[in-house]
């Protein structure tokens, strides 16, 4: 059994656009897939996809409007106060502005120290402790414990959040572009030791990402997000290389490579992300789809099984890449 | 190719209330006509600092210790305030920056604040300087231009406040265009768009670009020559495929091998150890040595010069000066 | 313009902690804060040991000494005699105490209720708030002089009631002080690293939101305190303050304006005002101080690369 099982997950947030008009804004639409135990589930996508959105419903820190989330077999959504408070032991989260997910006024020790109070019912003595082992697991030197975000780098923020994350020995750790304002250098610091982490934790990733090389480096699984629907789900390199869906197609080849023999292709997309607020009809990419016709616009594509993968666009089989 | 920007040994410090920070140490690079430059470096390495040093748009507490910033032969240091805005800033050199929505002013439509720009450095009257906007809205790709003209700089997407920016920045005919870090807040897609609009203005209008960015895939797409710069050093210069090809420096080395790849997956990625130094106390000799894998007891106390040892391939590191301990 | 972060340089980035420790020391820095500083600590100096302070300490509670009346400013009275023989300076002095603690009590006062109204309606939000903050504007609407009047008038007179009066006018701004800024710091990540950690509503409420929204409201505060005593000097001299012969500076102002000796004796109006003034004084100092040092956006120096 599947330890996340997200089925036809929908978010609407209701926006006040006119003076007296109400209008809704669909930021996940129906969203589906599964997280196996143990694995790094990749969900890649723009911003206004949606990705950051879904990532908070999964733990319920966005109340979905419908939909089911099953963690181990549990289904998220009929957990109400305390129960759920008590399954969120289990579930965390570390988010991308490491400085500022940390509260400025304590100090590293006692952010991280935090869950502890709450579920533990730690002395302080005892947490303390606890801490030090965090820190020391997530590579920091104890005298961290005793300074404030704002001493600390980007990196330092970073580790202390996600050790607070793993203070409750959570199995199931949601991450949301940890390592986007991230220098290169630390970037791969802290990967690493994410994927230590996971090793010895026996941790499951769901890792929200812009960036599609550290997608493919990390991912055992991906999905591609755009504008509240999943358009291509499978394995990693199976989509990030050989993706069927167009959008997927634009996002490799828009990606920069360090590699100066690739050439440039010209930009594959059209125009720009429509406002979630006027979502095309049919199909949402269709107005930035090179490949577009009537059937697009009338009739929505579903998730189909082509070539391995799924994807949601009624030509996969017959769209070629078009080389440079 | 006749150099259009020599920046030639710039040292410069900052006085903050915690000391002096050595901001910048005997940094020099050159630009050519018609040259894509990507300058490249992780935080705190100065190169958003070496730009504004062009531009003179340095803070108050900025020291210039030495060196020289020549454009098309002039030293831009020795000029005036007043010869910088009227010559300078907008007309030779344009820069542009990270985040187009703080960029813009959110109470002016954008072609007024386009046609401003033109106003002042030309004199023209408004209904020219529009005339003139909307071909330069049309030159960077933006739809519909009248209506842009119009808009306010909330009413416009990320990518189309960020073409505004460019077409402000070309509004004089610059002969340098810096960008800093301009595609860093916009989508992938759109950071695909914009590259090639650069790209565009590179070949059509012979400009050169000064791009500032941590991204070395950006690089690669769109420059010629690159420069690697940490703690205020350059490190390397070189043209773009050859410092991809066989970097020279350890740090470019050690930057190159830890960016994540596919052919990497299953290994753990190569991090550098260690933290960039204090720009206050910044390690005596060579700043990269306390980190670097090659380091030999002379780096500690020597610092190397930036050397051409291969043709149009400069470093700056003691490996290459024949030091052996 | 881009900001640039200089390794081991340490910026105060907006919204930087100020922890208590540091807020001293960076205000000392600040010239004109320390004057203020220096001079809250002359007056309460001056009010705690009134008694031994004062050259006439009878008279500066209310003992007259009709022959001496109406003296102008001499070695033996520095400060004058008032319209009953007493020694001004002795009642300057005794009239501080009232000053400071009128002041000190009614933004004591006034601070907590404002402060945890704006924290529950701008967290909450919804019907709370709404509620909240519509009699938040109503009590706002009117001048706090013409409101702690009314309520002064129908409280009857004396020192307490005024310290209620302007109490009650000072409260709602420090709710929307509170309000606005808990709304921007509600939506910060660590609010939200909070709520994913499991905490209960109530605490994250206290120990991560309260705490980082306080500052524009505690810096009003502090410059309040001068406020309150202004407008207590106004109410007393109104009529509304506690009877003579207390030395209330208001009252004392308000006797001499009915002798008519305010107009003709110069020096009683120049001491009680110009004590008002430094007082008064003194607190927008230290808040100028304050701001500056908690409130990053109206900071005058700021790396920016």
């Amino acid at each position: 059994m599947s330890l996340i099982h997200v089925q036809d997950l929908r978010k609407y947030f209701p926006v006040r656009t006119k003076l007296f008009g109400r209008e809704i804004v669909r930021a996940v639409d129906g969203v589906s897939f599964e997280i196996e135990r143990g694995e790094t589930f990749g969900l890649v996508g723009e911003s206004g996809s949606g990705k950051s959105t879904l990532g908070r419903c999964v733990l319920r820190l966005l109340n979905p409007t419908s939909g089911h989330i099953w963690f181990d077999g549990v289904d998220l959504m009929a957990l109400h106060g305390e129960e759920l408070r008590k399954a969120r032991r289990k579930m965390q989260i570390v988010f991308q502005n490491p400085t500022g997910s940390l509260n400025p006024r304590r100090t590293a020790g006692q952010s991280a120290a935090e869950p502890f109070t709450v579920h533990g019912r730690l002395q302080p003595v005892e947490a303390a402790g606890r801490v030090q082992g965090l820190f020391r697991r997530v590579g920091l030197p104890p005298e961290v414990m005793d300074k404030y975000p704002h001493e600390l780098s980007g990196g330092q923020c970073q580790r202390v959040a996600i050790a607070r994350s793993l203070a409750l020995e959570p199995d199931f750790l949601v991450l949301d572009e940890p390592t986007s304002s991230l220098d290169i250098s630390v970037q791969a610091q802290m990967v690493n030791l994410l994927k230590e982490l996971q090793r010895d934790l026996g941790l499951t990733y769901l890792f929200i990402t812009h960036d599609l090389s550290l997608v493919s480096y990390l991912a055992d699984r991906v999905a591609v997000m755009y504008l509240g629907k999943i358009v291509e789900t499978g394995e990693a390199l199976a989509v990030l290389e050989r993706g069927r869906h167009p959008y997927t197609m634009a996002l490799r080849s828009a990606a920069p490579i360090p590699d100066p023999d690739r050439v440039p292709r010209p930009a594959m997309l059209r125009g720009e992300m429509p406002s979630a607020l006027r979502l095309p009809s049919g199909c949402r990419f269709r107005t930035r789809c090179r490949w577009a016709t009537d059937r697009c616009a009338a009739e929505e594509p579903v998730l189909r099984e082509v070539e391995g993968n799924r994807v949601a666009c009624h030509f996969a089989e017959s769209i070629v890449e078009v080389a440079a | 190719m006749t150099a259009l920007l020599e920046i030639q040994d710039l040292s410069l410090d900052f006085e903050t209330e915690d000391g002096t920070a050595k901001v910048l140490d005997r940094v020099s690079l050159t630009i050519d006509e018609g040259e894509a430059f990507g300058l490249v470096g992780e935080t705190g390495c100065g190169k958003t600092v070496t730009a504004l040093s062009i531009l003179r748009l340095l803070p108050g507490t900025a020291r210039i210790r030495g060196g020289a910033v020549r454009l098309a032969g002039e030293d831009l240091l020795a000029k005036s305030e007043e010869e910088m805005n009227r010559r300078i800033r907008g007309r030779w050199v344009s820069m542009i920056f990270q985040d187009p929505a703080t960029s813009l002013n959110p109470l002016y439509t954008a072609g007024y604040q386009v046609a401003d720009v033109i106003m002042e450095h030309e004199g023209l009257t408004r209904e020219e300087a529009d005339r003139r906007v909307l071909g330069l809205f049309r030159q960077v790709g933006l739809p519909d231009p009248e209506r842009i003209a119009r808009s306010y700089p909330h009413e416009l997407s990320g990518g189309m406040q960020q073409r505004v920016m460019v077409s402000m920045a070309l509004a004089c005919q610059p002969k340098l265009l810096i960008a800093d870090e301009p595609t860093t807040a916009v989508d992938v897609t759109i950071q695909a768009q914009i590259l090639e609009l650069l790209r565009g203005l590179k070949q059509d209008l012979g400009l050169s670009i000064l791009l500032i960015t941590h991204n070395l895939g950006i690089v690669a797409e769109l420059c010629d020559r690159v420069g690697i710069m940490y703690a205020g050093t350059v490190a390397e210069v070189a043209p773009v495929r050859e410092l991809f090809r066989a970097p020279k420096h350890p740090y470019t080395q050690a930057l190159l091998r830890a960016l994540p790849r596919t052919d990497a997956r299953g290994h753990a990625l190569e991090a550098i150890g260690g933290m960039v130094p204090s720009l206050y106390t910044p390690p005596p000799g060579c700043r990269y040595h306390p980190r670097c894998e090659f380091a030999m007891a002379t780096c500690a106390h020597r610092r190397p010069a930036l050397l051409e040892h291969a043709a149009g391939h400069l470093t700056s590191c003691l490996l290459y000066e024949g030091v052996t301990e | 313009m881009a900001t640039v972060t200089l390794p081991g340089v340490r910026m105060r980035r907006a919204g930087a902690f100020v922890s208590i420790r540091n807020m001293f020391r960076l205000i000392l820095r600040d010239r004109l804060a320390t004057v203020g500083l220096g001079l809250i600590v002359l007056f309460v100096v001056v009010a705690v040991f009134a008694p031994f302070l004062a050259p006439y300490p009878e008279e500066g509670v209310g003992q007259s000494n009709v022959a001496n009346r109406l003296q102008p400013p001499s070695l033996a009275h520095p400060f004058g005699t008032d319209d009953f023989g007493r020694d001004l300076l002795s009642r300057v002095i005794f009239g501080a105490q009232i000053a400071l603690t009128v002041g000190v009590l009614t933004v004591a006062l006034a601070f907590p209720i404002g402060v945890i109204l704006g924290v529950i309606a701008g967290y909450y939000r919804g019907r709370t708030e709404e509620a909240t903050m519509r009699v938040t504007d109503m009590f706002l609407a009117f001048p706090p002089i013409l409101l702690a009047f009314v309520i002064a008038a129908s409280l009857g007179r004396g020192t307490f009631a005024i310290i209620i009066a302007i109490a009650v006018s000072f409260w709602p701004w420090y709710t929307r002080l509170v309000y606005i800024e808990v709304l921007k710091v509600r939506q910060q990540p660590y609010v939200e690293a909070a709520a994913a950690v499991g905490l209960p509503g109530r605490r994250i409420l206290f120990r991560h939101v309260l705490p980082n929204a306080l500052a524009p409201a505690a810096v009003q505060a502090s410059m309040d305190v001068g406020s309150a005593v202004l407008i207590a000097a106004a109410l007393s001299w109104l009529g509304l303050g506690p009877p003579p012969p207390t030395p209330d500076w208001g009252v004392m102002f308000n006797n001499a304006y009915l002798s008519g000796s305010l107009i003709t004796y110069w020096w009683i109006g120049l001491f009680l005002g110009l004590s008002l003034f430094l007082l008064v004084l003194a607190f927008n100092l230290v808040g100028d101080g304050l701001r500056d040092v908690l409130d990053p956006k109206l900071r005058r120096r700021r790396i920016l690369l």
